[in-house]
């Protein structure tokens, strides 16, 4: 009976030193986030146990909004964008009348993090919505030529809604598989237009899908001083991070290095994130064809 | 047809054009010309005092109509490479409030706009990390690069368009814009061409502020 006394002594004894344990490192993380920080990337590790390099688990499901006419859901790790897409039809602009249009627009509603607030969009929502627009208007995703239907006269007008229900970190990542996925779920109704009788006829029992979608991965990194890189920030780590970029290849085409200011990079560092994203589009654009593929067979 | 382009068109800038500012500047990039004035440190609101450091809030107005997302979006890019320029922790809880005011496109407003922001910013002698200096450049569709295009050749159509700014210690990269999908040979190219043109815009930082402290001491 002593004996199993003692090892009761014993075992609450460890217990209560691994409770302070625990507390000490809450109080460490909250005090000194930086620091409690940088104890892990010493060891070349982060606090979710990833690797530098590493990127998180990406899941994609398509198709789920029955009312729109293209939808998405994408989860990075704990970020949640889901986008959804209705067309409708409009006169092309005087400027470019052979092009349709497709109109993103990134919301973040104040339930994604506790940094966003009610009211009108902020810098964050403002700044993923220039960056998705830019995108769309070099004809990187889909040639708007496609979505004309008579020069001129009438135009496909797709509206892009990305909604991130859950902001951890790299946005314009998730928001760029979601759309792509969306668009490659859409499917329109075949629509001509009667020349003779200036009329638009529209068949809405004949759908077809979206033709000639290209693929751009988008991939965020952060810097820190002394040259550490990571891939795929938290919400936690794009703070602590001194500088952030987010690169978008196709294939092997750079699309877009988009770093706002912040920690410099020299030659040798762009070309190793370059060589990252290139790995990881290779993987996104795998995991979009699959899903493409099984929401068509649903179909 | 347009020669190819291997120098950056002609720079020219006035300082201290603002009476009221601490920091002011008329600054021009061959056809466009770009106003920015700055005002700081000030007291910051309360909402976006931080404690540690000073906030910078950047302003661009267009020539026409009201700013939109496109000018968020440039604003973005301005404030986040101010903030790494300025030593904004010998400044906290307070503010500086820069604006930059487009007077003429001439084909390259993003990177005129940061080089009128880095002399305002020497002008209005705020402590500053480094200087940077933007450079655009353009791939045409004969993959043949455009150092710093003029407006002509942007609306000629293009493969991709970049601006790159680099600081003034290793001359590394500080803010990467992009347009246009490229390989990346050509996007190496195209970056190391534009770094080589941003010791041209440093010189001529070296000169306007000679120029202005020779005036005054003359």
């Amino acid at each position: 009976m002593d004996d199993s006394l003692s090892v009761g002594i014993r075992e609450e004894h460890e217990r209560s030193c691994l409770e302070r344990l625990i507390d000490m490192a809450t109080d460490h993380k909250t005090l000194q986030p930086l620091e409690f920080y940088k104890t892990f990337l010493d060891r070349k590790s982060r606090p979710d146990g990833r690797s530098l390099l590493e990127f998180r688990k990406v899941t994609v499901n398509a198709g789920s909004i029955g009312t729109a006419d293209g939808s998405a859901i994408v989860k990075c790790g704990n970020t949640t964008v889901i986008c959804g897409i209705k067309a409708e039809i409009a006169v092309p602009g005087m400027d470019e009348p052979a092009k349709g249009f497709i109109i993103p627009n990134v919301t973040l509603p104040p339930l994604c993090s506790s940094k966003i607030k009610s009211g009108p969009p902020g810098e964050a929502a403002q700044t993923a919505t220039q960056f998705i627009a830019e995108l769309v208007a070099n004809n990187i995703i889909l040639d708007l030529h496609t979505l004309c239907i008579h020069s001129s006269k009438w135009a496909w007008v797709l509206h892009c809604d990305l909604v991130c229900i859950n902001l951890d970190g790299s946005l314009l990542d998730a928001c760029v598989i979601a759309l792509i996925t969306a668009l490659k779920n859409v499917t329109l109704p075949t629509v001509t237009y009667d020349e003779e009788l200036d009329k638009l006829i529209c068949d809405s029992d004949q759908k077809r899908p979206l033709e000639g979608i290209k693929q751009p991965v988008t991939s965020t990194f952060s810097l820190f001083e002394n040259g550490i890189l990571i891939s795929d920030p938290t919400s936690e780590e794009e703070q602590l991070a001194a500088g952030l970029t987010s690169i978008t290849m196709e294939s092997t085409l750079v699309t877009h290095m988009y770093k706002p200011g912040g920690c410099t990079l020299d030659e040798k560092q762009v070309k190793k994130l370059i060589q990252q994203s290139e790995l990881k589009a290779k993987e996104i654009v795998r995991l979009i064809e699959e899903v493409c593929l099984s929401s068509i067979a649903e179909r | 047809m347009e020669t190819e382009q291997k120098s950056i068109r002609a720079l020219k800038c006035e300082q201290s054009v603002l009476s009221r500012a601490d920091g002011s500047v008329m600054f021009s990039q061959g056809n466009t010309v770009v106003m920015a004035s700055v005002y700081g440190p000030l007291e910051a609101k309360i909402q976006k005092e931080l404690s540690d450091r000073m906030y910078v809030e950047v302003n661009y107005k267009p020539k026409i109509g009201m700013p939109g997302v496109a000018e968020r979006g440039k604003e973005k890019l301005v404030k986040t490479t101010c903030n790494h320029i300025i030593l904004t922790n010998l400044h906290p809880r307070t503010a500086v409030c820069i604006t930059i005011q487009e007077m003429q496109d001439g084909g390259t407003l993003l990177s005129a706009s940061i080089n009128a922001v880095c002399l305002a910013l020497l002008d209005s002698g705020l402590p500053l990390q480094c200087l940077v200096a933007a450079v655009t450049c353009l791939v045409d569709k004969k993959d043949k690069i455009v150092l710093d295009p003029c407006i002509r050749t942007v609306k000629e159509g293009y493969k991709a368009m970049f601006t790159f700014a680099f600081d003034s210690q290793k001359y590394n990269l500080i803010l990467s814009h992009c347009e246009g999908q490229v390989p990346y040979t050509l996007f190496q190219e195209a970056m190391e061409l534009c770094q080589k043109a941003s010791h041209i815009i440093f010189d001529f930082y070296r000169q306007a502020v000679i120029r202005k402290f020779s005036k005054e001491l003359l």
